[in-house]
C-alpha cells in the first residue's frame, strides 16, 4: 500500500517505476528530456570521448540549448561553437538549437511544449529549477551531466518539501521577483527557522490562480541560488489549458495528496509585501526598496531566464511607452526566446523599447553570464532581473550589482536611480489584475 | 583511489562547526587563480584555518567536521584538493550539493554523524565501517553507530567517483556488448 505523497515525490516515483518515493531515498529516474546548456556541450562530448563512450542514451531525447553565449565575444567561444556543431553531428542531436534559435533553455522548452505539468528532466544548469513554474520536476545535474548523458540517469536523492502557502495578493507595483527575493532572504537569514538545504518548496493557496506562467518562472527563479532543491507549483486551470495546446506528447499533470507529508508549513501574506531590491553581493540579500531608492545607476537589464516571458516585456514596455531611459544609464532588454523575440516586434513593442532608448539584445542570459555581452566596468553600479549578483557576475568584480523586478528596473532606468515602481507616472495605481 | 574495504582507519583531523567553502576549506581567490588544478589547489586547502594541512595530511587520513561542513556556493575546488590528498570525511551535516560533489569525486565521506566532534580529538586514530555506520575512535575507545551509508552511492565513493564509475559501466555495457 502507498501512503500520500507530494508532487514532487509522486513525479520522481513515476520516473524511476516505483509506487512509492519517501525524502532521503536514493532513486534512478528516468527522464522524458535532458537538456544540456553550451557550456557544457563541447566539455561533456571531449569527457565522454575520453572515457570510450560514443553513443548518447538516447539522442532523441536530449536538447541542446544556445543561451550562456548567442552573439560569440572571444575567439574561444567560436571554437567552442564549432565543437558544439561537431558534437551535434557525431552524437546525431536532432534537438540542437544553434545560434539565435530557440533562445533561453530553461524557457523555450515550456513554450514549445517539450516540457509539460507533470514531466520529469535532467538539466545540467541549476535553474532548471524554472520548469516548476509549470508543474515539472527538472533536477539539476552540475557536471555529472556525463553521467546522464551515457547511462539515461544518475541518483538522485528525494527531497523533503516544504509547502507556503500564499494568501491575499501581489499588490500594485509588486511582483513575483519580490516574492522570490523575500523569500530567499527570509530563509537564509533564519525568520523561518527552517532548513532550506535541497528542499523542495511547494507553493499552495488561493492566490495561486491569480499567478500566470511568467510570475510563477520569476519566483522559481529568484529563489533557487540560495541551494534548494527545487521549486514547485501545482499547475492551475488556466496553465494546463496553455500547456495542452503547446503539448508535443500528452502529459498528465500532478498534484500533492492531500494528506502528504510536509517537513515545514509556511504562509506568507501577499498583500504584506512591498517591491524588494537585493544588495550587491548576493541574492539573498534583499531590503524593502526604501532603503535602496536614489542610488544612481548607470547600467540596466530586464530579462533572460527569470522575466524574460512575453508578459514581462510586455509590462516593462508599459512603463517605457512615451517615457526616455535616462542620459548616463543604458538600459538592455533580453528576450527569454525567439519567439518572445519575434513576438514583441509583431505587436509593436520593440518599437515602444526603441523610442525610449533601450537596447535590444539576442534571447538567451544576455549580460548575466560574466558580462559576455553589455558588461559593467569597475565601480558602476547595475540594477537588473539577472538569476544572481554575485561579484564579478557581469564583468568587472567591483560593480555594484542590485537585483529587482522588471517593474523596479525599468522605473529605475527611466530615473537613472533606484525607484519605487509603486507610484511611478500612476502605473501602478489600479489594483493588480 | 580505488578503496576495497568498506571499514576503514585513519588519523582524524578535527575542525570545527561552520566551514565555509569559500572561505575556510578553500579561499576564493584560488578558484580563479588556480581553475581546477589540483596541484596547485592542495597547498592552499584549509590555509586560513589550518595551516600546512597538505604537508600533514596522509593518504586515508579522516577530516572530521561538524554542522554545515563546506557551506556555501558549491564549488569544486576545496573537494578536488581534499580527493587529491586521499582524505575521507566524516562530518555532522553539509549541504547537499556538496555532499554530491564529495561522492562525485571519490571522497569517501558520511554527512550525518551526528556529534561526531565530541568524539575525536586532532591526531587520534580513527575507524569508520560506512557499510554499517560503526564508528570507533581506536585511540580514546569511544563508540558510536550512525546510519549506514546506501550501498550504490558508497560503491561510488570506493571506486573514485563518477567517472571511474563509468568507466565500469562502458566495460560492463559498451565493451562487453
Amino acid at each position: 500500500m502507498t501512503t500520500a505523497m507530494t508532487a514532487t515525490e509522486k513525479v520522481l516515483a513515476r520516473a524511476s517505476g516505483r509506487a512509492q518515493v519517501r525524502p532521503g531515498e536514493t532513486v534512478y529516474p528516468d527522464p522524458e528530456l535532458v537538456i544540456v546548456h553550451d557550456g557544457y556541450v563541447a566539455s561533456s562530448k571531449a569527457q565522454l570521448d575520453e572515457l570510450g563512450i560514443p553513443k548518447l542514451f538516447d539522442q532523441k531525447r536530449v536538447v541542446f540549448a544556445t543561451d550562456h553565449a548567442v552573439v560569440y565575444t572571444t575567439p574561444q567561444q567560436v571554437a567552442r561553437g564549432t565543437a558544439i556543431r561537431q558534437a551535434v553531428r557525431e552524437w546525431g542531436v536532432e534537438n540542437f538549437f544553434d545560434v539565435g534559435q530557440g533562445g533561453h533553455g530553461h524557457l523555450f522548452p515550456m513554450e514549445m511544449g517539450m516540457v509539460s505539468p507533470g514531466s520529469f528532466l535532467f538539466a545540467n544548469d541549476v535553474h532548471c529549477t524554472n520548469n516548476g513554474a509549470v508543474g515539472a520536476v527538472a533536477m539539476r545535474t552540475g557536471t555529472e551531466i556525463i553521467c546522464v548523458l551515457a547511462t539515461g540517469t544518475m541518483w538522485v536523492e528525494v527531497p523533503p518539501t516544504i509547502r507556503i502557502t500564499l494568501e491575499g495578493n501581489l499588490q500594485p507595483g509588486v511582483l513575483g521577483r519580490d516574492l522570490g527575493y523575500r523569500l530567499a532572504r527570509d530563509f537564509t537569514n533564519g525568520t523561518y527557522g527552517v532548513d532550506w538545504d535541497y528542499r523542495v518548496l511547494e507553493f499552495a493557496g488561493a492566490a495561486l490562480d491569480g499567478l500566470d506562467l511568467a510570475t510563477r518562472i520569476a519566483i522559481c527563479n529568484t529563489v533557487t541560488e540560495i541551494g534548494v532543491a527545487n521549486l514547485f507549483f501545482p499547475p492551475s486551470d488556466k496553465i494546463i489549458a496553455d500547456a495542452r495546446r503547446r503539448a508535443q506528447k500528452p502529459f498528465t499533470p500532478v498534484y500533492s495528496d492531500a494528506n502528504a507529508h510536509y517537513e515545514a508549513e509556511l504562509r506568507i501574506d501577499l498583500n504584506r509585501l512591498g517591491p524588494q531590491v537585493v544588495m550587491p553581493g548576493a541574492p539573498d540579500q534583499a531590503v524593502e526598496i526604501g532603503e535602496a531608492v536614489g542610488r544612481k545607476v548607470d547600467h540596466a537589464f530586464i530579462g533572460s531566464c527569470g522575466s524574460g516571458m512575453y508578459e514581462d516585456l510586455e509590462l516593462t514596455a508599459e512603463i517605457l511607452r512615451g517615457r526616455k531611459v535616462a542620459p548616463g544609464t543604458r538600459l538592455f532588454i533580453v528576450p527569454g526566446t525567439t519567439a518572445s523575440a519575434q513576438r514583441i516586434v509583431e505587436t509593436g513593442l520593440m518599437r515602444v523599447f526603441q523610442d525610449a532608448g533601450a537596447i535590444v539584445l539576442p534571447a538567451g542570459c544576455g549580460p548575466c553570464t560574466r558580462g559576455n555581452m553589455a558588461p559593467l566596468a569597475p565601480g558602476e553600479v547595475s540594477i537588473s532581473t539577472a538569476a544572481t549578483n554575485i561579484a564579478g557576475r557581469m564583468g568587472a568584480k567591483d560593480a555594484d550589482i542590485y537585483l529587482a523586478s522588471p517593474a523596479t528596473v525599468a522605473c529605475s532606468a527611466i530615473e537613472g536611480r533606484i525607484t519605487d515602481p509603486r507610484g511611478f507616472g500612476g502605473l501602478f495605481h489600479r489594483e493588480a489584475a | 583511489m580505488t578503496e576495497t574495504s568498506t571499514h576503514l582507519r585513519g588519523r582524524c583531523h578535527k575542525f570545527g562547526h561552520e566551514m565555509h567553502m569559500d572561505t575556510k576549506v578553500m579561499p576564493y581567490k584560488y578558484i580563479h587563480l588556480h581553475g581546477f588544478d589540483a596541484e596547485k589547489l592542495v597547498p592552499h586547502l584549509f590555509e586560513d584555518v589550518a595551516p600546512g594541512f597538505h604537508e600533514r595530511a596522509q593518504p586515508g587520513d579522516f577530516i572530521v567536521a561538524g554542522r554545515n561542513f563546506a557551506f556555501g556556493k558549491a564549488h569544486s575546488q576545496g573537494l578536488i584538493a581534499i580527493a587529491s590528498l586521499k582524505q575521507r570525511l566524516l562530518c555532522e551535516s553539509m549541504p547537499f550539493n556538496s555532499y554530491r560533489g564529495a561522492i562525485s569525486r571519490g571522497i569517501v565521506c558520511h554527512r550525518r554523524c551526528t556529534g561526531i566532534t565530541d568524539l575525536v580529538n586532532d591526531g587520534d586514530t580513527i575507524e569508520m565501517d560506512f557499510a554499517t555506520g560503526v564508528f570507533t575512535n581506536v585511540t580514546t575507545g569511544a563508540t558510536a553507530q550512525f546510519d549506514p551509508v546506501q550501498r550504490d552511492l558508497l560503491d561510488m565513493m570506493l571506486v573514485g567517483g563518477m567517472r571511474p564509475m563509468l568507466a565500469k559501466w562502458r566495460d560492463e555495457h559498451i565493451r562487453a556488448a
